[in-house]
């Protein structure tokens, strides 16, 4: 495989990343590479910084960057990423799905996909849909997730369950089509038919365009969406990487071994 | 008219400005229906003392002071309906029946603003739906627009007879001077009355509006109020819930600007047990303008099991910008639900960090944001002409409020973090 991934350009590259939460450290060297095509797991204990990681990508402005860097492709070049704004990253095509969605009152699903939608076809230089053929569009998508319609009318995430907010991530995902999907245990609290469908819908982004990065505490989800890469983050960095047996190493033994 | 004249000479001490009501009173001519309203005799000393002063407790946090030396008209004015099928009106004088006992049980409360009260003397219209219907077009009400140096009064009332259905849209607000604002309404048991108040008065005016509701058994009203317009304005909800199984929504957005006074009190009163009330007040304040919200509930000594629920949200788009706000609980029954709560803040980082995280610029996550939280108050609108309307009118206003200013709304929720060195 590494002979192979070589030649496959580099999407994401995180390099010795020093990251401090309210003046302490969280992410202490963390280095990470991701190359179109593919798709990594990222595992560890709790608290080990695995949500800092994929918010301090997306941009999230909490977090304190004391050093090191990260870049990603961009029109072909590697671009520091930690130069633009949030919204910025996500029209250039970052996306995370969160850990815990956020409830936005008062503005229905269908507009927030909408806006979104359409800040990001304006940036790649597209038409924006109209509003009939954005929710032909939106159909085909939230066909693809099995979710139904009387989503779009409600506030975003408002009164949604814990899994219905995750498949709303992936409604999200599938709509904006990113090339760099950052899922943060989308599979947590899940039911296995709910798992098989968020599963469906990243099987169906992947491709050899873009790369996804799966946070998650279960091989379960794994066993749906194969990754190339399994990470081990512990204490702020990568400590142990392979491939999807390690996995399964980990579900056995657990993470002292590597500690 | 019995004795109006004779109450000028009980009243001595009178105001300038008191002396104008009951000149305009007595310009009515003929005592046309004022007999049905008990308390005009009491007027005469209210009208005494004049327009309010900021040492009554009701007053003390509108500032009204100016309005004190204002030299404006008292004029009773004319309102305009656009009536639905099967909907019925006649002047109070010429109500009858179980429609004119309606009435009197209306006319029974005094006007939470005595100035008001040439409103309610000047024979006003009474609406009626009569049982069972429910007319698919709502009742659009449109209030007088005001007259340079004039104070116009205006009042209506609805008596919504068991089982029926209205929808009204009110839209007030004097372009100049200042208006008196009344509506009354009586929902009998089963009715449902969705009621859509726009307050939009011009820049230099002044409004002073009450609403009044009493609920029988198993009625539902819900009112949503959008206060924008005026100076100062004033709105006063009273809503008495008088049968079980009665219900009440009182919601209301409210933007303001510049060091423009929205000043909201609500009152509801759970008489009988079995009866609910929600209530959600959002404010929206920029530059140097202030907003106030008083809600007042009160459980009945024998309203076993009522249940009230009163939120006030608000959202500070400037340093300068001012809320007051106050819940007032009284209960007096045991085995009663009752929740109230305030928030003031600024807009999450949170929310802005998530719509930003979809590829949404930060001024639009604003827009966005801003227009949601204000939206949130037509939650209880079922009808879909009342909720356009309201939409629409609270986008209008919603944009206005973002676009003559800005940068400082959410300001240091704003800044991604630091860059890599
Ligand atoms: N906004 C914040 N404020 C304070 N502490 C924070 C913040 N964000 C993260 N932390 C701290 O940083 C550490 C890493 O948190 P992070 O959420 O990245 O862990 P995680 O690996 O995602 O854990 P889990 O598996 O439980 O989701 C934790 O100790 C956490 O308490
Ligand atoms: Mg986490």
């Amino acid at each position: 495989m590494s002979a192979a991934a070589a030649e496959k350009p580099v999407l994401l590259e995180v390099t010795d990343l020093h990251v401090n939460v309210q003046d302490k450290p969280v992410l202490k060297g963390l280095n990470l590479v991701v190359r179109a095509g593919e798709v990594h797991a990222i595992m560890g204990p709790n608290g080990s910084g695995k949500s800092t990681l994929s918010k301090v990508i997306a941009g999230h402005p909490d977090y304190e960057i004391v050093s090191g860097r990260i870049r990603f492709e961009i029109n072909f070049q590697m671009r520091d990423l930690l130069e633009l704004e949030p919204d910025q990253r996500a029209k250039e095509g970052v996306f995370l799905a969160f850990q815990y969605p956020i409830e936005v009152p008062g503005v229905s699903n269908r507009s927030f996909l909408r806006t979104s939608y359409n800040a990001i076809c304006k940036h790649q230089g597209t038409e924006a849909l109209s509003d009939a053929a954005f929710d032909q569009y939106l159909k085909s998508k939230m066909a693809l997730v099995e979710m139904d319609e009387k989503f779009l009318d409600r506030g975003v995430n408002v009164g949604f369950s814990g899994g219905e907010k995750k498949r709303n991530e992936i409604l999200q995902m599938a709509v904006l089509s990113p090339r760099l999907a950052l899922l943060d245990e989308t599979d947590s609290g899940l039911d296995i038919d709910a798992l098989r469908i968020v599963a469906n819908g990243v099987n169906k982004l992947k491709s050899r365009h873009n790369a996804i990065v799966m946070v998650t505490h279960y091989q379960r989800l794994l066993d749906y969406i194969t990754p190339d890469f399994v990470h081990v983050l512990a204490d702020g960095k990568i400590v142990e990487t392979g491939d999807n047996s390690l996995a399964l190493k980990l579900e056995e033994k657990g993470y002292d071994w590597l500690l | 008219m019995t004795g109006s004249s004779e109450v000028l000479h009980q009243t001595p001490s009178l105001s300038s400005q008191g002396a104008l009501v009951l000149e305009a009173w007595k310009a009515l001519g003929s005592d046309v229906g004022s007999s049905e309203v008990p308390w005009r005799q009491d007027l005469t000393q209210d009208f005494a003392r004049g327009w309010p002063s900021a040492r009554e407790e009701a007053w003390k946090y509108s500032p009204i002071a100016k309005l004190q030396e204002s030299s404006l008209r008292p004029l009773a004015d004319e309102l305009r309906f656009e009536l639905p099928e099967g909907v019925q009106a006649c002047r109070m004088s010429a109500a009858s029946g179980v429609v004119l006992d309606r009435v009197r049980d209306l006319m029974k409360i005094s006007p939470a603003h005595r100035f008001n009260a040439l409103a309610w003397l000047s024979d006003p219209w009474v609406v009626f739906v009569p049982r069972g219907v429910s007319p698919q077009a709502p009742l659009r009400v449109h209030a007088p627009r005001g007259e340079v140096n004039a104070w116009s009064c205006a009042g209506w009332l609805l008596v919504v007879d068991e089982d029926a259905r209205l929808n009204v849209v009110e839209q007030y607000g004097a372009q100049v001077g200042a208006l008196s604002w009344g509506t009354r309404m009586f929902l009998g048991s089963g009715s449902r009355v969705e009621h859509l108040r726009m307050q939009g008065a011009g820049v230099e005016a002044w409004g002073f509006a009450e609403s009044i509701a009493l609920v029988s058994e198993n009625a539902h009203y819900v009112q949503v109020q959008v206060s924008t317009g005026g100076k100062m304005c004033r709105e006063d909800a009273d809503v008495r819930l008088q049968g079980g199984g009665g219900q009440a929504h009182l919601d209301a957005t409210f933007m303001a600007r510049n060091e423009q006074v929205l000043d909201h009190r609500t009152s509801i009163e759970h008489e009988v047990g079995d009866t609910q009330s929600h209530q959600l007040y959002k404010g929206l304040l920029a530059d140097r303008s202030r907003g106030i919200f008083n809600g007042r509930v009160l459980i009945r000594r024998d309203a076993i099991g009522a249940n009230a629920a009163q939120l006030s949200q608000n959202l500070l788009l400037s340093p300068t910008a001012e809320i007051n706000t106050k819940p007032e609980l009284q209960i007096d029954a045991d085995d009663v639900k009752a929740a109230h709560g305030a928030a003031v803040g600024q807009l999450d980082k949170e929310h802005l960090f998530y719509l930003r995280s979809r590829g949404i610029s930060e001024a639009k996550a604003k827009e966005v944001l801003l227009l949601g939280f204000a939206l949130e108050a037509l939650r209880g609108l079922q009808d879909a002409e009342l909720m356009r309307v309201g939409r629409a009118w609270i986008e209008t206003e919603a944009n206005v409020l973002l676009t003559e200013r800005d940068t400082s709304l959410g300001a240091e929720a704003s800044r991604t973090s630091g860059s890599a060195t």
